[in-house]
């Protein structure tokens, strides 16, 4: 070993490439956070500008002062805030049912021991495989046949109840509520509904931020299934309004990049709202740690 | 307040058969305590009653009613747990409230449960606290309120003292047997722990291996083991036990120990047969170093060498060898003068156990 002894940098080098390294790991994450924020901070931008300052061949950053005309023309092109609505509503009330569905079915698959519990399990998570697009005929025809054609029932119910949502909680109270609790509850006299309601849902506090972020964010993105099922403008959401104004001769990029700039800030608040609530800890003290 | 009969309970997990045979009638008002090692099936048994497992076979009653389907929460019972099982997102107040509330009591009375249990337990001043901002003991004070309000006809506890340090396990102690005794309810607690069982008990179910051991009071079973098993497990330190054979010359029984022969008392001579194998139990505490210590004529003197001493305080450990065998000996640390000592053994206190059987001799 002493003949090594050489081979082992000096204080100063290890502190020299822990520096360099932290430098080098700082400088990819800033090129990340920049590359992911770039487009919304461009979509803001032009929002500002008319049709000839966004095609202009020169790259600036200058806010332009076409902001009232682009909304005035946003108006005409398209139902705006009634397609906002719509959007809000899906994604609101979709998240609201999937979280009620989810945590009740996870909870179920946590707790009770039923025949055919683990091949039933099995088959959720297997179905997590399988590419959305594979089902979007299944799903239009089974919309069809309930009679839900251009009715936004059919946008948000059939994905209230996510597999991966079920996963989640299943997962949350397996390993972050005490069996005791649920059996506390009980011998309180509390039946199967109320220990899930009063003791068991205020635990799962955090893992339901988390699946509402993901859930109104699915919802709010949902492109395909809105396209297929939805018809009249006016039912539109905000992803499908914004994308039927692109065809149209002359589009007026600058109301659009407005319209997608506004639909952003329901994410934001929801994200700002929620992550809060995703710091999980909530059961400490529950049992002797 | 109420009568649990436990008739002929089974218990298996798969092909784990974890409580054998069970067949015991705790009686209104009494405070019975389970106590046996770890996996003897005294929790699996509570479990039962409680309704968190079901019954593998046999019955149990609560007051004449037979309970084996009756849903948990319809059991009237109340439990301490180990983990004391508090919900963490409820205060206090709402933790010991929460079974009122279910039983559709009004505010107004629950209020007055609540505050009753809070001034018993001296937990007023926290009742607006979550239980993460409670110590331990406070935490375990907060889990009998809870159990307490409901007024249920037993009190199951499982092993509620044992994640509190020494020192506050006997001051609850303390207070649970005041309990008791105010209220006067059904208790059934488990526990490993001895001394909980010999303080708290009015009688001892000791289990082992899914059997019952022996029931007694706790005089009972230190003083008059029925078996090996029950003789080792309680007392501390535990019981001396050397292999030994019973022998008779010219009309005299003795027990021989090697090359050592003790005179056998009186009470084990109906079953005393010729080179019958017995194991020889003596407590720590039943040799003396001063034979004024006994008070009767009934004594085997034997002069041995002192191999190693543990001070314990008051009290002293002595090891030593009798008839080449291993023996500890208890008592005061002032009588230990020099390495060289005369052991007068109690004859009327030793016990003997048949060494296949294990069972008691004693008639």
């Amino acid at each position: 070993m002493k003949t090594l002894a050489f081979l082992k940098p000096s204080q100063e080098v290890t502190t020299f490439l822990t520096k360099a390294a932290m430098v080098l790991l700082a400088t990819v994450l800033i090129l990340s956070a920049i590359l992911t924020v770039f487009p919304f901070i461009w979509s803001a931008i032009l929002s500002t500008r008319d049709r000839s300052e966004i095609f202009s061949t020169t790259i600036s950053f200058a806010l332009g002062d076409s902001l009232a005309i682009n909304y005035q023309r946003l108006l005409e092109i398209m139902p705006f805030w009634q397609a906002m609505f719509n959007s809000i509503y899906v994604a609101f009330v979709g998240t609201t049912i999937s979280l009620l569905f989810c945590s009740m079915g996870g909870y179920a698959f946590a707790v009770f021991k039923f025949k055919g519990k683990s091949f039933l399990f099995a088959m959720l998570v297997g179905s997590m495989m399988i590419p959305p697009v594979l089902s979007l005929i299944p799903y239009f025809l089974i919309v069809q046949f309930l009679g839900l054609l251009d009715n936004h029932i059919a946008v948000w119910l059939p994905f209230t109840t996510t597999p991966f949502g079920i996963f989640l909680i299943r997962q949350h109270v397996v390993s972050s509520i005490p069996k005791e609790l649920l059996e506390a509850a009980k011998l309180d006299g509390a039946g199967e509904f109320r220990t899930y309601w009063s003791v068991v849902l205020p635990l799962m506090k955090p893992a339901l931020a988390t699946l509402a972020i993901v859930q109104f964010v699915f919802f709010w993105n949902m492109f395909m299934q809105p396209l297929v099922v939805l018809n009249s403008p006016d039912q539109y959401v905000i992803t499908q309004a914004l994308r039927s104004v692109q065809g149209i001769p002359n589009t007026p990029w600058g109301s659009v990049m407005l319209g997608t700039t506004i639909s952003l800030l329901p994410i934001l608040i929801t994200y700002v709202c929620a992550s809060k609530q995703m710091i999980s800890g909530l059961t400490s003290g529950a049992v002797k740690g | 307040m109420a009568k649990v009969i436990f008739k002929n309970i089974k218990k298996s997990f798969d092909d784990v058969e974890v409580v054998k045979h069970f067949d015991f009638t705790v009686e209104d008002g009494e405070f019975v305590v389970f106590l046996g090692p770890s996996g003897c099936g005294k929790s699996t048994t509570l479990r039962m009653l409680a309704g968190l497992e079901s019954i593998s076979s046999g019955d149990i009653y609560i007051d004449e009613r037979l309970i084996n389907k009756v849903d948990a929460k319809d059991r009237d019972l109340a439990m301490v747990f180990q983990s004391y099982a508090l919900y963490p997102h409820m205060t206090v107040y709402e933790n010991i409230a929460f079974a009122l509330k279910l039983k559709g009591m009004t505010k107004k009375d629950i209020d007055v449960e609540v505050l009753k249990a809070a001034n018993i337990l001296e937990l007023e001043p926290l009742l607006n606290r979550k239980p993460k901002e409670l110590s331990g003991g406070q935490r375990q004070r907060v889990a009998m309120g809870r159990a307490m309000v409901r007024t249920p006809k037993v009190f199951l506890f499982d092993e509620p003292l044992s994640n509190l340090d020494a020192k506050l396990r006997g001051v609850m102690r303390e207070e649970m047997k005041v309990l008791h005794r105010k209220l006067q309810t059904t208790t059934i607690y488990v526990t490993h722990d001895q001394i909980e069982a010999m303080t708290l008990a009015d009688r001892i179910v000791i289990l082992n291996d899914g059997y019952i051991a022996q029931v007694g009071t706790p005089t009972e079973v230190f003083q008059r083991p029925a078996n090996k098993f029950v003789a080792q497990f309680i007392g501390n330190p535990a019981m001396n036990m050397m292999n030994a054979t019973l022998i008779e010359e010219q009309g005299e029984w003795y027990i021989q120990l090697n090359a050592l022969r003790i005179p056998l008392p009186e009470r084990f001579q109906k079953q005393a047969e010729k080179n019958r194998p017995v194991c020889l139990g003596i407590r720590p505490t039943d040799i003396h170093l001063r034979a004024q210590q006994i008070d009767h004529q009934r004594v085997f003197e034997c002069p041995v060498t002192i191999k190693e001493k543990e001070l314990l305080g008051a009290s002293i450990l002595l090891k030593t060898d009798i008839g080449s065998l291993p023996l500890v000996v208890e008592t005061q640390a002032t009588e230990v003068i020099s390495d060289m000592v005369k052991l007068n053994i109690d004859l009327d206190s030793i016990h003997l156990f048949d060494a296949s059987s294990e069972k008691s001799l004693a008639s």
